[in-house]
C-alpha cells in the first residue's frame, strides 16, 4: 500500500507533464481521405478451381406438397386412394412420382431407368401411370388422386413412401417429398 | 419463437430468440498479449483509415483502468501499482499498459493524465469510440466467415449510434451514414449499399443504419462501414448487425450426431466372377467441420443405384430446436460448398444431392419427419465435367402440423447408376479424390 501512495503522487505529478506533451505530439497530422474500395481484401477463402464448372447461384424452391393422411392401413389385395395437393408460387412443370422414403430419384433417374422400385407387392399410380407431369400455375394449387394397390404377395410390416415433386432446373433438378407410412395388414 | 437452435456460439455473437445478431462493443479488455490491435485501448475488430493517431479513433476514456466509466484516482493508484511491470511480473496488469507496448511506462501515464477526470460518454454501458476526424473517415469491419455463411441469402441491417462533438445550425459538420459492403459470385461480382447522410442539429446520440434485402445466396464476404464527414469527430457506439424480418437460428459444426453409410472411413466394393470390381462406393464424414467425402461408381449393367452419404444434426435435442407457431411459415436452409466430378459413359447417370429433413417434435415419441427436400446437379447437365458450388440454398415451409418445435437435419449424397437394361454403361460421381469435397457448413431455420 506504501508503494500505491508513493507512485500515486509521483504519477500524478508526471500525468500532467506528460499528458500535454503527448497531447502535443498527436496533433498536426496529416491524414488522407479514402474511398470505399480502401476498404482492403476480405480474409482469404478457397477459390474455385480454375477447370471447375461455376454452378450458379440457387433460389428457393417455390413449390411444396401436402396429403391429405400421412399414414394408411392396407389389407393384402386392396387399393386405397389419397390424395396429393401440390402448390407453388410460381409456375413450375412437375413430376410427381412415389418411391421409398429413403431415396428420391433425380428427373434424370427416372427418365434413364424409370420411378424407383417399391417395395414387392406394392403398387403406386397417379391414374394409370406410375409417374405424371403436371403443371402448377403461380400462386395455385392442384390436386391429384393417387391410388396405392397391395397385392397379396407384399410382406406384412410398416413401410415409409415418399410423394415427391420433381422439378427439372438448369443445374439438375430440385424436389419436395413428404412421408406416407403405410401400414400393410 | 422461443428456442433456441445454436449448437456453439461464438463469444461476441447475440442470438437467442431475438434479432440482434451481433453487436459490436467497444470495451475489449480481455486480451492476451500480445495484443491484436496494439493495445487495450484499442478495438480489437474494427480498422479505420487513419493509421494514426491510435487507428483513427480511440475507446472512451482509455485511462479507465478498472473499467468504471470513469477516469480518476483509482485508476491512477493501479497504474502506480503496475507500472514498470511486464508480463510475468507479479504485479503485471494488463488493464494499465494503456499503450499495449508489453510493459506499464511513462507513455501509460501519459495517457491516464490526458483524460484524468473524465466521465465516458456511452449507451447502455459499452465503450463508445472516439473518432479523430481528419476529413473522410471511415472504420470497417470484415465479418467473420461463420457470420457470413449465416446470412447469406438473408435480409441484413446494420446499425450504429454517434454522438457529434459539434453541431451546425444547418446540419453541416459531423455527418454519419452506414454502409455495406459485398462480395458474391464466387468474388466476381461486389455491392454495396449506402445508408442516408444522417446531418445532426442537436448535440444528441443518433441511429444511423442500412438495410440490404436479400444478400445474394453466394455471398462470401461482408464488410460494414462506419462512414463519417467532414472531419468527423464524434463517439460511435452499439454498432449491431440484425436480421430485421428473420429470427435465425442456426448450426454449424460441430454438429450433434451423424449418419454415413457405408461406415465412415470405408468403401463397399461389389465384384463379379472372376473378381473384378464393377461398383463401388466411399463415405468420410467429419461431423467437427461439416466435411463429407463421398464416392459412387457403378458399373454393374443392372440399373440400381450405389449411393454413399452422410448426414448431420441427427436428432438435435429438442430444447436447442426452435418453436414454430401454426400461423408462421419459416425457412429453412444451408450453406455449403462442394466440388466434385460427375462422369458417365454409355447407358449412366451420376448426381450429387443435398438433402434438407424436416423433423416436427411428437411429444411422448419423438423428432417425427414431415418433409424432404432435395437440391440434385446431375451428369445430364454437366457430363464428365468438374462443378463447384458455394452458397446458400433454402426453402420456405408451413407448419404442416401445427405449432410445436421443428429441426432440420442435412444430407450430401453421391448417387451413380450405370447400365439399364442390358445396356453398358459407366457411372461416377466422385467428391471424395483428391481435393474433391462437400462441406456443410450451416444449417439454418428462420421466420
Amino acid at each position: 500500500m506504501k508503494r500505491i501512495k508513493v507512485w500515486t503522487i509521483v504519477a500524478f505529478a508526471a500525468v500532467i507533464a506528460s499528458g500535454i506533451l503527448m497531447a502535443f505530439a498527436t496533433q498536426g497530422f496529416n491524414v488522407v481521405p479514402i474511398e470505399p474500395s480502401q476498404i482492403g481484401e476480405p480474409p482469404q477463402r478457397p477459390q474455385p478451381p480454375e477447370n471447375a464448372t461455376l454452378i450458379p447461384e440457387l433460389s428457393s424452391i417455390p413449390f411444396d406438397l401436402s396429403l391429405n393422411t400421412s399414414e394408411i392401413t392396407v389389407s393384402k389385395g386392396e387399393s386405397v386412394n389419397i390424395t396429393v395437393m401440390i402448390y407453388s408460387t410460381e409456375r413450375v412443370d412437375l413430376l410427381l412420382v412415389v418411391g421409398p422414403w429413403d431415396h428420391v430419384p433425380s428427373w434424370g433417374e427416372v427418365m434413364l431407368i424409370g420411378p424407383p422400385e417399391l417395395p414387392p407387392g406394392i403398387v403406386a399410380y397417379f391414374g394409370q401411370i406410375e409417374t405424371t407431369e403436371i403443371s402448377v400455375e403461380a400462386n395455385s394449387s392442384i390436386t391429384m388422386n393417387l391410388t396405392l394397390s397391395v397385392e397379396n404377395q407384399a410382406a406384412s410390416g410398416t413401410y415409409t413412401l415418399g410423394v415427391s415433386a420433381i422439378q427439372q432446373t438448369s443445374h439438375g433438378c430440385v424436389s419436395a417429398s413428404v412421408p406416407l407410412h403405410l401400414i400393410i395388414l | 419463437m422461443t428456442g433456441l437452435f445454436l449448437v456453439t456460439l461464438f463469444p461476441s455473437c447475440v442470438k437467442a430468440g431475438g434479432e440482434l445478431v451481433k453487436n459490436w462493443s467497444f470495451e475489449k479488455r480481455a486480451y492476451g498479449p500480445p495484443y491484436p490491435c496494439g493495445g487495450v485501448f484499442k478495438c480489437q475488430y474494427w480498422t479505420t483509415n487513419k493509421p494514426i493517431s491510435h487507428e483513427g479513433g480511440y475507446r472512451e476514456v482509455p485511462g479507465d483502468i478498472d473499467g468504471s466509466g470513469k477516469c480518476d484516482w483509482v485508476d491512477q493508484g493501479l497504474l502506480g501499482a503496475a507500472y514498470g511491470s511486464k508480463p510475468g511480473d507479479p504485479n503485471w496488469n494488463p488493464d494499465a499498459d494503456l499503450d499495449g507496448s508489453g510493459k506499464v511506462t511513462w507513455e501509460d501515464l501519459g495517457i491516464l493524465g490526458m483524460h484524468f477526470g473524465r466521465t465516458a460518454n456511452r449507451l447502455d454501458g459499452s465503450y463508445s469510440w472516439y473518432t479523430s476526424g481528419g476529413g473522410d473517415y471511415q472504420m470497417w469491419q470484415w465479418l467473420d466467415s461463420d457470420v457470413v455463411m449465416a446470412l447469406a441469402g438473408e435480409t441484413v441491417k446494420f446499425s450504429f449510434y454517434f454522438y457529434p462533438e459539434s453541431v451546425a445550425p444547418d446540419g453541416s459538420q459531423n455527418n454519419a451514414r452506414a454502409e455495406i459492403y459485398y462480395i458474391y459470385n464466387y468474388g466476381q461480382n461486389a455491392g454495396q449499399m449506402n445508408g442516408s447522410w444522417i446531418a445532426p442539429t442537436e448535440i444528441k446520440w443518433y441511429n444511423v443504419y442500412v438495410k440490404v434485402v436479400g444478400l445474394p445466396s453466394t455471398t462470401s464476404d461482408i464488410a460494414v462501414i462506419i462512414h463519417g464527414k467532414p472531419n468527423f469527430k464524434a463517439w460511435v457506439d452499439l454498432a449491431q448487425l440484425i436480421t430485421p424480418d428473420y429470427n435465425l437460428y442456426y448450426a454449424w459444426p460441430p454438429y450433434e450426431n451423424q449418419g454415413t453409410y457405408p461406415e465412415n472411413g470405408y468403401c463397399i466394393t461389389w465384384y463379379k466372377y472372376p473378381e473384378f470390381a464393377i461398383a463401388k462406393v466411399c463415405i468420410y464424414a467429419d461431423k467437427s467441420t461439416g466435411l463429407v467425402l463421398a464416392y459412387s461408381w457403378d458399373a454393374s449393367g443392372i440399373g440400381a443405384e450405389k449411393i454413399a452419404y452422410a448426414k448431420f444434426n441427427m436428432d438435435p435435442p429438442p430444447g436447442n430446436s426452435p418453436e414454430v407457431y401454426e400461423e408462421d411459415d419459416f425457412k429453412i436452409g444451408l450453406y455449403c460448398g462442394f466440388y466434385g466430378k460427375l462422369s458417365v459413359s454409355g447407358a449412366a447417370i451420376s448426381s450429387l444431392h443435398i438433402v434438407l429433413y424436416v423433423y416436427y417434435l411428437k411429444l411422448g415419441i419423438g423428432w417425427e419427419q414431415v418433409g424432404q427436400y432435395h437440391w440434385i446437379w446431375d451428369s445430364v447437365y454437366y457430363p464428365n465435367q468438374e462443378i463447384f458450388y458455394d452458397g446458400s440454398i433454402s426453402k420456405w415451409i408451413s407448419p404442416q402440423k401445427g405449432s410445436g418445435y421443428y429441426a432440420v437435419t442435412a444430407k450430401a449424397y453421391t448417387v451413380a447408376v450405370g447400365g439399364a437394361d442390358d445396356v453398358a454403361g459407366n457411372a461416377v460421381s466422385d467428391f471424395y479424390s483428391g481435393w474433391y469435397y462437400i462441406y456443410i457448413d450451416y444449417i439454418k431455420m428462420s421466420d
